[in-house]
């Protein structure tokens, strides 16, 4: 193993039509804290070895998707002492319900943590009602 | 096989061995606390066990460990004889007081790793950067150990 992404496979199952190819990126779940504020919905992931560069969020009908790559220092000879970090990459995604303003997601990257902010329908938010 | 991990990871001991660590802990922790010592470093720092690559290169061994969301001035590299200690606190951000946890899935709190080092590494060389989250310390490899005990500051 000298590198973090596994060989690329093409598979010839379907000759000249219809070419499968498997991913060189092995990608894994992040872990992931989410939080509810008056206004918002703020998603933190952690995605060590991400840099803002290789970070895509993506949204497409009811799914937020965000993947992140991690930046491949190998390619010279080296000799794997200890290997505990899994994968090549992070995949995860969510369901955005009704209640999110899809207009207003902000996302940014800090020191491998993808913070996301999802903003609540102006109607979905609480309201304090007067009292006559 | 030159660096090795200092610690043996408890989840990986089979269970009598485990049972065996946890009878150690619970005595060392009386004995501590008969003693009026204060607790021991190890155990207090056992909070999370954040996850590292070891290779090793014709001229150095690197060391990355996965720190995301740890503040760089929260992050200790320290090199003493032959043992490289890794040690720091991931602090949970409180950006409003009125939070509502729906899911918790990151590990908080403090943390230590150490390594035995091999006898050609050069403990007065070592560098450390830390970058989008992952800390890489760079061991150059030398002719001859050297034993002193040295500050590596984090850039």
């Amino acid at each position: 193993m000298t590198t973090r992404n596994e060989v690329a496979v093409v598979r010839n199952d379907m000759p000249g039509h219809l070419t499968e190819t498997e991913s060189a990126i092995v990608y894994t779940r992040p872990t992931a804290d989410v939080y509810e504020t008056e206004d918002s919905f703020v998603v933190k992931i952690e995605m060590p070895g991400v840099s803002r560069e290789n970070t895509q969020v993506r949204l497409e009908h009811e799914t937020l998707s965000v993947k992140g790559l991690i930046e491949n220092k190998g390619g010279s000879e080296m000799n794997v002492i200890l290997s505990e970090m899994q994968g090549s990459g992070y995949e995860r995604s969510f369901r955005v319900g009704d209640g999110i303003d899809r207009e207003r997601i902000e996302a940014r990257s800090e020191q491998g943590v993808l913070t996301m902010k999802l903003y609540k329908k102006e109607e979905v938010r609480p309201r304090e009602i007067t009292i006559r | 096989m030159s660096i090795v991990r200092w610690k043996q990871d408890q989840n990986l001991m089979p269970l009598p061995s485990v049972l065996e660590g946890m009878q150690r802990n619970i005595n060392r922790m009386f004995d501590s606390m008969f003693r009026g010592d204060r607790w021991d470093e190890e155990m207090a720092a056992s909070l999370w066990t954040p996850a590292v690559d070891i290779v090793e290169r014709d001229h150095d061994y690197v060391v990355k460990m996965d720190l995301p969301g740890v503040n760089r001035k929260e992050i200790q590299v320290t090199a003493r004889q032959d043992v490289l200690t890794v040690k720091g606190e991931k602090k949970q951000e409180k950006e409003t007081d009125d939070q509502n946890f729906h899911r918790v899935e990151r590990s908080y709190g403090s943390f230590q790793r150490s390594f035995t080092l091999p006898g050609l590494a050069r403990t007065d060389r070592i560098e450390a950067s830390f970058k989008d989250g992952v800390l890489e310390i760079v061991v150059p490899k030398a002719e001859e150990a050297k034993a002193k005990s040295i500050e590596v500051r984090v850039s």
